[in-house]
């Protein structure tokens, strides 16, 4: 550490491009979101870097020079510290596995790892123990043909219901996650909601809080950004490690569904690695055919750009009435309002 | 003494400790939960965890969720730091 | 059933090790000689014309004739930046090569890829000189058929010249070549400067291959290991990461507590007397040791002493002492950083020597018996002065004796510096976890709490007292370390061991054993 200077880096003005270039020395690429950096320099040479987004620790890199001179112990330190402030406990780091046992070090547990990829750990109050014991209280059934299905529902369409009664009528139980993440155009509280509102009628079914380990800005950034450019495999594939390892034996879960995705690279390479990994769990993946309309499926993006152009008549075709009366009130004004504006990023 | 919020003290460098002090939700019951990740667990875990009860007894915390990530501190400054978050976790200290 | 033996340094010795000939417990620093002759070198013949050079590693693997079950050798100069090594396990994986015996001086492993080798049974046997990162954990879970073996920077030679490391084939990275096969690693675009510990290999080894980057047109003028024991070359885009060969110059410690441990160390070299005309030094590239040459080149300086050698593992603050003109030679088994390598480039004072001449004690002469201080560091000091560079608190292997024992049995003042918590881990115990220098050949133990003399070395103890040193008992630091950070749990072992820790005269000093935290792991 002698010699060395941390302070803050705006990634707006100069600084960006040397991050970009310090992080692309060390084989990494600067991701989106990110909200908060830090640079480590020694003289006017960047040694080191970390940033935040939402509760997560990404993006970083040391200078080999300054390895074991606690340079990263400062550097997450500090980190921290603006987590907490922000009003983040629970945070996560998210990182290439050569960093594996400084993270360990450093106090934080490993939640899963996708070999040579990436590595995904976590520290505070809370910890996927806790989720799991959560989820496994609410077991309903062990043995049995017992599916999952995750959502975002953003907002609940009729394509959604019909995964859902599909799911539901091939299965002993269904667990439903809904994306806890409060990045999209519906919050969270609202999608929950109408899912649920949507679903009264199967009786099989349970509705569960995806917390931060069903596609969060923790295990599956680049779902929210929707950018193909980031590592959508890697992050997929963190996201279906922990669905497999965690959520699978807590819930005795057999079977997953997926509504076929032929339009979203994001979602396809999603449903493709699902495939490829949940069957190593002992779980059998479903693909579902998606419900159409004039020929084009159903999705929760057609309905947000029918209630952008105001075409209310296209919107009620799509949605069952649960959501349609919803889309209607008064609670739905200001998303409305923000959809118009075109203010939401998806 | 009453943990309403969650309070953090120290650091993550060579020799020192993070320690956040949290509420626990009310039904379950008043109880002391410690979650220690240490470099020196093997030799000094129990140790800590002694230490860090001794604390928290000698300030009145009965109900609290303690998360420790040690670095190889010494105990008085593991003492200082719990103190520190204990602190900073109650209603009496002011907002930071 | 297997008896135990107890070494000299008191340590419990099976009568047989799985892989070993014989086990003869160790007895003192000089109390074995050698067992008979040297083994014979390989004899070849060759003709006018040849070529030595070939396409590939696998022509050359293919070449040397490489099988099942044989040994292999490496080197470790390159550092954390040497590609060749995981380059030839590749093509002998590749080529369905298994049940290796793999012995490099000191593995520089990258990322998890030796796991692989001994996971895929590329490698079942290791013999090494050091254990780095990842392959400390590896070799604790136990994966090897054989407990691997530990030998100092001069016992790897010895074994090697007595037939007991018998390699058939060394892969030699290769910094620069000609076409006679001649190497020196003091030029290419992967220099690494001495090829020190690469020498006894390319002597003993039945077959040789060098692989280098920088073939040379021009015959080479400096010659490390010459043509006459290479039998191959192969050309390869890339034999290392130069970034990671060599570091820029290794800055001196600000950190007080260093700096107070290195002002005590310089005051007992002082105090010694061994500072005078003649004079020679060994200190490692730690930041103590790097702090204590600097304030001895000062008591030389005030003192107007001429030294005359500077040994061990070289950086550019030795190579500076020598442009200062306070020593006569440097002898350089390792260089360290770009200077270093630069320096012995250039400046002929600066002389490559072998691993052999610079610790072997079964020879005619090496160049640590004639030292007269050395500063070494350690992981713990027990009671006895025993010293562990080789297991953590937990018992993982993660370090390992490099020259340590040579010098210190060598030189006739021996100074361990260490601060007398490691994090919370005290440094100064009553039993080392495992014994890799042996006490006896320690004479002082330097910490921020004052220095410790081993009780056998009352001449020193005198004139530290003398000199108004902050003399302490080993015992009170013990008994200091325990009071600041409480007694540590020691780690349990089970009866299986995974590693053999031998003296330089190729004795057991001590064996490793499996933690009951890894059983089964």
């Amino acid at each position: 550490m002698e010699g060395v200077t941390i302070r803050r880096a705006s990634l707006a003005g100069p600084d960006g491009r040397r991050v970009e270039q310090f992080l692309h020395a060390n084989g990494l690429r600067m991701e989106r979101g990110l909200e908060y950096t830090l640079v480590a320099e020694a003289g006017a040479r960047i040694v080191a870097t970390g940033s935040i987004a939402g509760p997560v620790l990404k993006c970083f890199a040391t200078d080999e020079d300054v390895r074991g001179q606690g340079v990263m112990a400062t550097l997450t330190t500090l980190l921290l510290e603006e987590e907490y402030r922000r009003g983040n406990w629970h945070t996560f780091v998210y990182t290439r596995p050569h960093n594996l046992n400084t993270f360990l070090s450093l106090g934080f547990q490993e939640v899963a790892r996708v070999d040579r990829s990436v590595v995904l750990l976590e520290s505070g109050p809370e910890s996927v123990r806790d989720f799991v014991a959560t989820l496994a209280a609410r077991r309903t059934m062990a043995g049995g043909a017992v599916a999952a299905v995750v959502v975002n529902c953003n907002p609940f369409t009729l394509g959604h219901q019909r995964l859902l009664e599909t799911a539901a009528g091939a299965s002993d139980w269904l667990h439903v996650f809904v994306v806890r993440e409060d990045l999209s155009a519906f919050p969270y509280d609202v999608r929950r909601t109408l899912v649920r509102r949507g679903t009264a009628h199967i009786p099989n079914m349970t509705v569960h809080d995806g917390g931060q380990y069903v596609i969060s800005q923790a295990t599956f950034p680049s779902y929210f950004t929707r950018d193909p450019a980031e590592q959508v495999e890697d992050h997929a594939a963190l996201d279906a490690t922990i669905f497999g390892r965690y959520i699978v034996p807590a819930l005795c879960i057999t079977h997953r569904y997926v509504g076929h995705e032929p339009h979203c690279p994001v979602t396809s390479v999603y449903n493709a690695i699902i495939r490829r990994e949940l069957p190593g769990y002992g779980v059998s993946v479903l693909e579902i055919p998606r419900l159409e309309l004039n020929g084009e499926p159903i999705s929760a993006s057609r309905v947000r750009e029918a209630v952008r152009l105001g075409d209310w008549a296209a919107a009620e075709s799509m949605v069952p009435p649960t959501t349609y009366d919803y889309l209607r009130s008064a609670e739905a004004e200001p998303i409305i309002e923000r959809i118009r504006e075109g203010r939401s990023c998806q | 003494m009453k943990i309403v919020r969650n309070g953090q003290a120290g650091t993550l460098e060579s020799g020192d400790v993070m320690v956040i002090v949290s509420p626990r939700s009310p039904e379950a019951g008043a109880q002391l939960e410690l979650e220690v990740h240490s470099i020196v667990e093997a030799q000094y875990g129990e140790e800590i965890r002694r230490v860090v009860r001794e604390t928290l007894s000698e300030l009145g915390v009965v109900d609290a969720r303690v998360t420790i990530q040690d670095r190889g501190a010494l105990d008085y400054c593991i003492r200082a730091r719990v103190e520190a978050a204990a602190h900073r976790a109650t209603a009496a200290d002011g907002e930071k | 059933m297997r008896l135990n033996m107890l070494s000299a340094a008191g340590r419990e010795i099976p009568d047989s090790i799985a892989g070993r000939k014989t086990v003869a417990p160790y007895r003192g620093p000089f109390a074995s000689g050698p067992a008979g002759p040297r083994a014979p070198m390989p004899a070849s013949c060759s003709r006018p014309g040849e070529n030595k050079t070939l396409a590939n590693l696998k022509e050359a693997i293919q070449a040397v004739g490489l099988k099942d079950g044989m040994t292999v050798s490496f080197h470790h100069h390159l550092r954390f930046g040497d590609r060749v090594t995981n380059m030839v396990l590749d093509t002998i994986r590749e080529m369905g090569i298994r049940d290796l015996k793999f012995t490099v001086t000191g593995p520089h492993p990258v990322d998890d890829l030796f796991a692989n080798y001994i996971e895929d049974g590329v490698i079942t046997r290791m013999e090494h000189g050091f254990i780095v990162d990842e392959l400390g954990p590896i070799l604790t879970r136990g994966l090897l058929r054989e407990p691997v073996t530990i030998r100092t920077h001069g016992g790897r030679p010895r074994a090697i010249e007595a037939g007991e490391l018998s390699i058939d084939v060394a892969f030699i990275a290769a910094p620069c070549v000609d076409r006679f096969g001649n190497i020196n690693g003091a030029d290419g675009t992967s220099r690494c400067g001495s090829l020190g510990y690469a020498m006894a290999d390319a002597q003993y080894a039945r077959r040789v291959v060098a692989v280098t980057d920088s073939l040379s047109q021009a015959p080479l003028t400096r010659i490390s290991i010459p043509g006459t024991q290479v039998d191959h070359i192969v050309c390869v885009d890339n034999i290392g990461d130069s970034s990671k060969i060599a570091t820029g110059a290794i800055r001196s410690t600000k950190n007080p507590r260093d700096i107070l441990i290195a002002q005590e160390i310089a005051a007992a070299v002082e105090a010694s007397g061994l500072v005078r005309d003649g004079f020679s030094f060994q200190a490692g590239t730690g930041g103590v040791s790097l702090a204590v040459t600097q304030l001895v080149a000062g008591i030389m300086q005030r003192e107007k002493v001429h030294g005359s050698f500077l040994l061990g593992g070289i950086t550019g603050s030795t190579v500076s002492l020598l442009e200062q003109g306070f020593f006569d030679a440097i002898y350089d088994v390792q260089s360290f950083d770009l200077d270093a390598i630069a320096s012995l480039g250039s400046n002929p004072r600066h002389v490559e020597i072998s691993a052999s001449y610079y610790a072997n004690p079964h020879n005619k002469g090496c160049a640590v018996h004639g030292l007269d201080v050395v500063i070494l560091s350690a992981l713990e000091v027990d009671t006895k002065f025993n010293v562990n560079v080789l297991t953590g608190a937990d018992g993982v292997m993660r370090a390992g004796p490099g020259g340590h024992p040579d010098t210190a049995a060598g030189a006739k003042l021996t100074i361990i510096g260490t601060p007398l918590l490691h994090g919370r881990i005290p440094a100064i115990v009553d039993d080392v976890i495992t014994v890799v220098t042996p006490g006896e050949t320690v004479d002082v133990v330097a910490t921020e709490y004052g220095l410790a003399v081993n009780p056998a070395r009352q001449d020193l103890l005198q004139s530290f007292k003398q000199a108004r040193l902050p003399v302490v008992s080993i015992q009170e630091l013990k008994a200091r370390a325990e009071q600041m950070a409480g007694t540590p749990k020691r780690p349990e072992f089970t009866d299986e061991i995974i590693g053999v820790v031998e003296y330089r005269d190729g004795t057991v000093i001590d064996v490793v054993r499996q933690p009951v935290a890894w059983a089964g792991r």
